[in-house]
């Protein structure tokens, strides 16, 4: 039996990442294995948009590789379970303006990340061009 | 393969490193984890992230998925993996465990595998899913892929993060 098809359309996609604070990111170590890490993160201008420490391994595995994927989920209860990673290449942001709204939306994630206060991060966005997404409330078989 | 719970084994004292290196924080926190973020290589060597119930399996962390999985056909191409584990499900989390390790597939009939302590919500979610799933691994429809670990760091634990 071929399995479900429960991804979200992409505007559902916008409005389940506009809702969260947090994301889990995979950065590449300097052999191509991968490493984790918790990170502020805010949808802005409908790319996605996160904070990392310039101390951290995360942080130079982006800036000699820049290919990033960053995760969220939810889970009220086993139907209502929803989640998306955003795979793309990193870049950091450089647009003063945008920095100073960003501040404010990356402001307390609520896990623990290296540098809550942003003073001695950077700030990178990837587009949402590469997204797999599930929704189980799409789930027809329900047991 | 037994499932128990492992809310009467939590208090099992362990020497402070186990036998496969992990620290004693690191096992208790997997002990008691059960959500779970499991990174592998897509074939172009870039980076994918698979939310996921996290299991614990001889004092390893393990995943039971579909042998056809990506995450599967990922790990048996590069068994490079890591996992970003959480206690629960809430918005706020004080601690994380970052766990590095190599993923292999593990002989479920031998093994003893716990669920985490920590309480997931289920919903309206009846005990037949987890047991399809139980199922499935006993056709060989799934696998119980375990990860050997070979580096660990608790984040939140000092104010640190990765």
């Amino acid at each position: 039996m071929a399995r479900e098809k429960i991804a979200m359309p992409h505007e559902e996609v916008e409005q389940f990442l506009a809702q969260q604070r947090w994301a889990v990111l995979a950065t590449l170590d300097e052999d191509g294995s991968p490493w984790a890490d918790l990170v502020a993160c805010a949808l802005v201008n409908r790319d996605l948009h996160f904070q990392v420490c310039r101390t951290t391994r995360s942080h130079a595995n982006i800036e000699r590789d820049p290919r990033v994927c960053c995760a969220m989920d939810v889970f009220p209860s086993y139907y209502e379970i929803k989640g998306a990673s955003v795979h793309g290449h990193a870049r950091r942001v450089e647009d003063s303006e945008l920095c100073v709204t960003l501040a404010s939306r990356l402001a307390d994630p609520g896990v623990p990340v290296a540098d809550p206060a942003g003073d001695d991060s950077d700030l990178y966005v990837v587009s949402l061009d590469d997204v797999f997404s599930f929704d189980f409330g799409r789930i027809q078989s329900k047991y | 393969m037994h499932v128990h719970d492992f809310q009467r084994e939590s208090e099992v004292s362990v020497a402070d490193e186990t036998e496969i290196g992990l620290s004693r924080e690191a096992l208790e926190f997997l002990r008691r984890s059960g959500r779970g973020f499991l990174m592998t290589l897509r074939p172009d060597g870039s980076p994918t992230i698979h939310p996921m119930t996290a299991l614990c399996a001889e004092d390893r962390l393990a995943y039971n998925t579909y042998r056809k999985s990506a995450k599967a056909q990922n790990a048996a191409r590069d068994p490079r993996t890591c996992t970003l584990l959480l206690s629960d499900y809430e918005d706020t989390h004080a601690q994380a465990l970052v766990y590095k390790g190599r993923a292999r597939a593990l002989d479920s009939e031998s093994l003893e595998v716990s669920r985490p302590s920590a309480t997931r919500p289920t919903g309206n979610l009846s005990s037949s899913v987890p047991n399809r799933a139980n199922a499935r691994l006993r056709e060989g429809k799934r696998i119980l892929l375990g990860i050997e670990p070979e580096e660990t760091r608790l984040l939140g634990a000092d104010g640190e993060g990765g």
